[in-house]
């Protein structure tokens, strides 16, 4: 029996005689699983499979490899070409241009599969490309001012926290990307490992995500700049300059001083005074309610603070909340 | 070089920064926050889901034995931070669909994509490599 004979029978055993019309791409393997279809290449059609590492390591472990599988109407030609998952290429492709050719395993390593992810850029190229696409920068100065005037000092334990959180996806996705390494990221990890539904969602929500945070990049948003601007008038002149004191208590950082931000206005610097300021914003007749500052101040920053807060601090500036004196 | 996506992109990018300043520019311009966090949780849920039952097989970079709960507390951290951004807080001053900008450009982006999708489904024949 020739090589392409054992070819056509075991195509015909597998089922896939499923192509639907000439000249379209079919998987070979679909519920038979991954591991008979390369055994069956790997013996039958293909002899110089044997002799890759990645498609032998696939069939051990079950089915790393995926075999596409192409039938040029009229002509009879056929091509088929494994991709190894592992290493992400395409290892051999091979015609049969008649179906009484002998020869038809030729080794064409060069050939690739329009999926694979083209590594044309090395690691500083895409460190830089990566930095300046999603540069924290841009995230930072966006959100700044409005974090620190929403949420308080407290503010600050944001970025560990979101840190971590996007350390374990981007560990998740060195996975998937490692696994799935063809160009197109989110679209081919969620459409590889779920299928295209999940693939076309991800890669739906990266395209807007991706072209509406190209138009926030430029101008400053309206919306941010008025809430800054209430913000600040609702806490007052004098918790402007609080604010940086107010951070570095916040964080129970003994020892580190600020000084006080309206130097350059043309008042003397002066030490901070730590007792007898209030937290609360000041009045203008529609002040915070001082029950609510209390709660907020006293057991968030309990619950937020990773290490002991000395109580002395933690006391004060409570009773510095409670207070309720208005503005000095 | 895809010159044709990244021309549309700027194109459609040109066409929302005529919007600026309006209220429907701040509704769709938070999208941006909600955008890849939808996007990278999609992939990442996967993973897990294929995780679950069993089904994942390791690449070339596998963090071993520790991949399984890092995959899961990804999910999960990004599972708090979708329902994080989308729920509505009522900032004093903005009308309401500004607090509820993330939900509704959700909805409505969502509700464009499926029918884009259903248009082109059939067109979309490149093969799965490897489905789990």
């Amino acid at each position: 029996m020739t090589v392409s004979q054992r070819w056509n029978t075991f195509r015909k055993s597998s089922g896939v005689g499923q192509v639907r019309s000439s000249g379209e791409k079919c998987r070979i393997s679909n519920c038979a699983g991954s591991s008979e279809i390369s055994r069956s290449l790997q013996e039958a059609v293909l002899p110089s499979f044997a002799c890759l590492p990645g498609i032998r390591r696939s069939h051990k472990e079950g089915g790393c490899a995926s075999i596409y599988w192409r039938v040029f109407g009229g002509s009879g030609a056929q091509q088929a070409w494994a991709t190894c998952a592992r290493t992400g290429r395409t290892l051999v492709g091979i015609r049969s241009l008649d179906n009484s050719a002998d020869e038809v395993a030729v080794a064409q390593p060069r050939e690739r599969s329009r999926d694979i992810l083209n590594r044309g850029f090395g690691f500083r190229a895409a460190l830089s490309l990566a930095f300046a696409d999603i540069s924290p920068i841009v995230a930072l100065y966006a959100i700044f001012a409005l974090g620190l005037f929403a949420a308080g000092p407290r503010f600050f334990w944001a970025f560990p926290i979101v840190l971590c959180g996007q350390l374990l996806v981007a560990l998740g996705c060195t996975e998937l990307a490692s696994r799935f390494p063809y160009a197109g990221s989110v679209y081919q990890w969620a459409r590889h490992a779920k299928g295209t539904t999940w693939g076309w969602t991800a890669a739906w929500a990266y395209i807007w995500g991706l072209t509406l945070t190209c138009v926030v990049a430029l101008p400053p948003r309206q919306s941010d700049l008025d809430i800054v601007r209430r913000a600040a008038r609702q806490f007052g002149q004098h918790h402007e300059h609080d604010a940086h004191r107010r951070c570095v208590r916040g964080l129970g950082i003994p020892g580190l001083r600020i000084r006080r931000l309206d130097r350059r206005r043309g008042g003397k610097p002066r030490t901070q005074r730590t007792q007898g300021h209030c937290l609360r914003p000041a009045s203008r007749g529609r002040a915070w309610p001082c029950s609510r500052q209390c709660r907020v101040r006293s057991t968030g920053w309990r619950a937020i603070a990773p290490f002991p807060v000395p109580s002395s601090s933690r006391n004060s500036l409570a009773q510095n909340a409670c207070r309720s004196a208005p503005s000095a | 070089m895809p010159i044709r996506a990244i021309g549309l992109t700027a194109i459609v990018a040109a066409f929302f920064l005529l919007f600026a300043g309006s209220d429907l520019y701040n509704v769709l311009v938070n999208f941006s926050v909600m955008g890849p966090y939808i996007a990278f949780a999609v992939p990442v849920f996967a993973a897990a889901l294929t995780r679950l039952t069993g089904r994942w097989v390791p690449g070339v970079f596998s963090l071993g034995r520790w991949g399984t709960p890092v995959t899961y507390a990804a999910a999960a951290w990004l599972a708090f931070e979708v329902v994080n951004v989308l729920w509505p807080r009522t900032q004093p001053g903005q009308p309401w669909f500004v607090n509820w900008s993330m939900v509704i450009s959700l909805v409505s982006l969502r509700a464009v994509g499926v029918v884009v999708y259903a248009r082109c489904r059939n067109r979309i024949t490149e093969p799965v490599g490897e489905r789990l």
